[in-house]
């Protein structure tokens, strides 16, 4: 029940950063940090996955209305939704998620959520600039967007899970 | 069906997320200028490279009604370009002199027709009765002697050749004034006969025989050919004479033709009279 609440605070709360303040911020012109993805990725991994995926077409949604690029970041997002059960399969340990966990660093410790969040958050990246170009006739221009903003939204990634970190474990 | 669905299920969160992504997508380009504009080029350059390639082929499948179409613009434009149009205005020369009393005039005229192989020939010119040709006028190259003129349409005149059976033209020596008569034996289309000629008139191989202007046909002094040899004719007064011909009948395009201005005066003159 927890889990469910957090989710859905971190989804008003992150799209609204996003909506307001986050969209805002343009360094060097080109460079975008997009947060939302956190919601993405820290939904719990009982959640059921088609549920995920719908759960991150709203989130896409709610993102593009505040910042009128409609489909982009749902696009994007339902993309990250679909990629992310097969990420979680591929970094699953050995004896597989313990029950009650929560893909975040507390949970997981700091080198898999920093291998499974950069993962994300490139497919994420990467599909949304590809997206917002809609052409691959720029290809290289377009991928050097996507990664550099893949740099800043993983840095405030990582500062976010720092801020929220919780020593105790939740077994 | 039972395995159809066991299938959608097995692949469902694959077919959910195609699906909630292709609502992304027209989300996406309904929404948005750019992506619309984009959507809709790529779609028209797919599209427009799927007719251009049935274009190819129904293009390919048409070419026949093409050549046909093009065959008729070709034949169009030929029978408008230059060279299908029939002159009305053919050169004519004048020689205007009051001292003089212009007697033949010339008018150019092209053979479109020929033949030498038969027994009588014939010339088909390309000019008429529109220009006052008409029959018994005389026809000349600047080689010699052609024919004369049988009959004329509006825009064409069918001429005798000199390469006829009953080619009976006036022609005299160059050297001396004796005259006979130019005949064609039907054998060589180089060469005639002169006959008439007595046979003490002495002559020699390459004298020049030319028109004698008696008729009204050809002018004085048209050249008909040169002699290539003769022999006394037995039992008679006259010699048998062969001409090399001036003119290479299998090789005849631009001619004249002579309208004699004064014919009508000596025929008058020349006609028998009634009481006679």
């Amino acid at each position: 029940m927890e889990d469910y609440l957090g989710t859905i605070f971190r989804f008003v709360f992150l799209v609204i950063l996003q909506g307001l303040v986050l969209n805002n911020v343009d360094l060097f012109g080109f460079v975008s940090p997009y947060l939302y993805i956190l919601v993405i990725l820290l939904f719990p991994l009982e959640a059921n996955k088609s549920m995920v995926l719908f759960l991150s077409f709203l989130l896409g949604m709610s993102v593009d209305m505040f910042s009128h690029t409609w489909g982009m970041h749902t696009s994007a997002s339902v993309f990250a939704a679909f990629m992310r059960p097969g990420l979680l399969t591929v970094l699953a340990p050995r004896d597989g998620y313990p029950l009650g966990t929560r893909p975040d660093m507390s949970h997981m410790g700091i080198n898999w959520f920093l291998a499974y969040s950069f993962l994300l958050i490139f497919f994420h990246h990467i599909f949304l600039f590809f997206v917002e170009a809609f052409r691959f006739s720029e290809f290289f221009y377009t991928l050097g967007r996507s990664i550099a903003s893949m740099l800043f939204t993983f840095a405030l990634v990582i500062v976010s899970q720092f801020l929220t970190f919780r020593e105790k474990r939740v077994l | 069906m039972r395995n159809l669905i066991q299938l959608i299920w097995k692949y469902h969160f694959v077919l959910l997320f195609l699906i909630v992504e292709l609502i992304s997508f027209s989300i996406l380009v309904q929404n948005n200028n750019f992506h619309r504009a984009n959507f809709l080029t790529s779609a028209n350059e797919i599209s427009g490279n799927a007719f251009k390639t049935i274009n190819d082929v129904s293009e390919y499948l048409k070419l026949k009604k093409v050549n046909q179409a093009l065959i008729e613009e070709n034949v169009r434009l030929k029978s408008e370009a230059q060279t299908s149009f029939y002159s009305l205005t053919p050169d004519v020369r004048f020689f205007n002199d009051s001292a003089y009393l212009t007697q033949y005039e010339y008018l150019a005229a092209k053979a479109i027709n020929n033949t030498t192989n038969k027994r009588s020939n014939y010339l088909t010119l390309n000019q008429g009765s529109r220009n006052d040709l008409t029959s018994e006028m005389g026809v000349v190259s600047d080689k010699g002697v052609i024919g004369i003129i049988q009959t004329t349409s509006d825009n064409y005149s069918f001429v005798i050749s000199l390469l006829h059976k009953d080619t009976k033209i006036s022609a005299r020596l160059k050297s001396n004034n004796y005259f006979g008569i130019l005949t064609w034996d039907g054998r060589s289309p180089s060469v005639a006969q002169l006959d008439d000629i007595p046979a003490h008139v002495k002559i020699n191989v390459g004298d020049s025989v030319i028109t004698r202007g008696s008729g009204t046909i050809f002018p004085p002094n048209i050249m008909v050919g040169t002699i290539k040899g003769f022999s006394k004719i037995e039992g008679t007064d006259f010699q048998a004479i062969e001409i090399n011909l001036s003119v290479d009948f299998n090789n005849v395009t631009y001619v004249y033709v002579v309208r004699n201005k004064l014919k009508m005066e000596q025929q008058e003159l020349e006609k028998p009279k009634e009481e006679d």
